[in-house]
């Protein structure tokens, strides 16, 4: 490759370069991360469940 | 006896879900970041077509001699880190729950053709870039196509072809796929996770 050889990590036949490796780090904890956290509720409250009775009487009828 | 325009039109109208395209409610499901990675994914398609019909436009004594030029060359190439970016993670997610499940199969389908004509893509793009790394790579692949027998129709040595393929022929089939791909979830629905169908079906461990 033109510019800087790249450093590889070895192991046995299979090898990778440090960048892509770090790349493959960083999507594993992407993952992790978008697993095991929450997403937060939506901002717009007609999203969600009202908690409280709509003013001017409490139903839409 | 209907004509070709309205047997056109009739299964347009069954095919396209017109009131499901753009829906203000989702399943409590889908409140997860993982699926927002397809959302990511289509987003970073969008930021590719933008800067690539910029950079089209100008051509690479633009790209590679301007400041402006130089900034848009770098939009596009970090559009592509992140379009394989999250469409692995994508993949990643959609395998692991198994998204053909329930009539989805064809969404599956699309989605992996998609992720192989994205590779077709960004291979061509690679050779378009008029620099010492593009010329690298069609030196150095040209060897590898040839043994496969294609050399003769897709010659990497030929810049028009490849530039030809990467900015016209790609991005409308792409284009297609992604299409096809949001409109078979629209049409089939978020995949829920297994859980839930583990619960309906009453084996929950």
């Amino acid at each position: 490759m033109p510019g800087a050889a790249p450093h590889y990590v070895h192991w046995g036949v299979l090898f990778v370069t440090v960048p892509n490796l770090v790349v493959l780090c960083l999507m594993f904890v992407v993952f992790a991360a978008a697993v095991t956290l929450r997403l937060p509720a939506h901002g717009d409250a007609r999203s969600r469940p009202h908690t409280t009775p709509p003013k001017g009487g409490g139903t839409d009828a | 006896m209907p004509n070709l325009t309205g047997r056109l039109r009739r299964w347009l109208s069954a095919a396209i879900p017109g009131e499901d395209l753009l829906p203000e409610e989702l399943p409590e499901y889908v409140r997860s970041y993982v699926y927002l990675f397809g959302s990511l994914t289509l987003g970073s398609f969008g930021c590719l077509v933008a800067s690539g019909m910029t950079l089209a436009l100008f051509g690479p004594g633009w790209w590679h001699t301007s400041v402006v030029g130089h900034y848009i060359n770098s939009v596009h190439f970090w559009s592509v880190q992140a379009f394989f970016f999250f469409m692995v993670l994508h993949l990643w997610a959609q395998y692991l729950m198994a998204a053909w499940r329930r009539g989805r199969r064809a969404t599956w389908v699309v989605g992996a053709v998609t992720f192989a004509a994205s590779i077709m893509a960004a291979f061509t793009g690679y050779l378009s870039q008029q620099n010492l790394d593009s010329q690298w790579i069609a030196v150095q692949g040209k060897d590898a196509l040839n043994s496969t027998g294609v050399g003769a129709f897709f010659n990497l040595l030929n810049f028009g072809q490849m530039y030809s393929i990467h900015i016209a022929v790609m991005p409308a089939v792409l284009a297609g796929l992604i299409t096809l791909h949001v409109l078979l979830v629209r049409r089939r629905g978020l995949v829920p996770p297994l859980a839930d169908d583990r619960a309906k079906r009453g084996d929950v461990r």
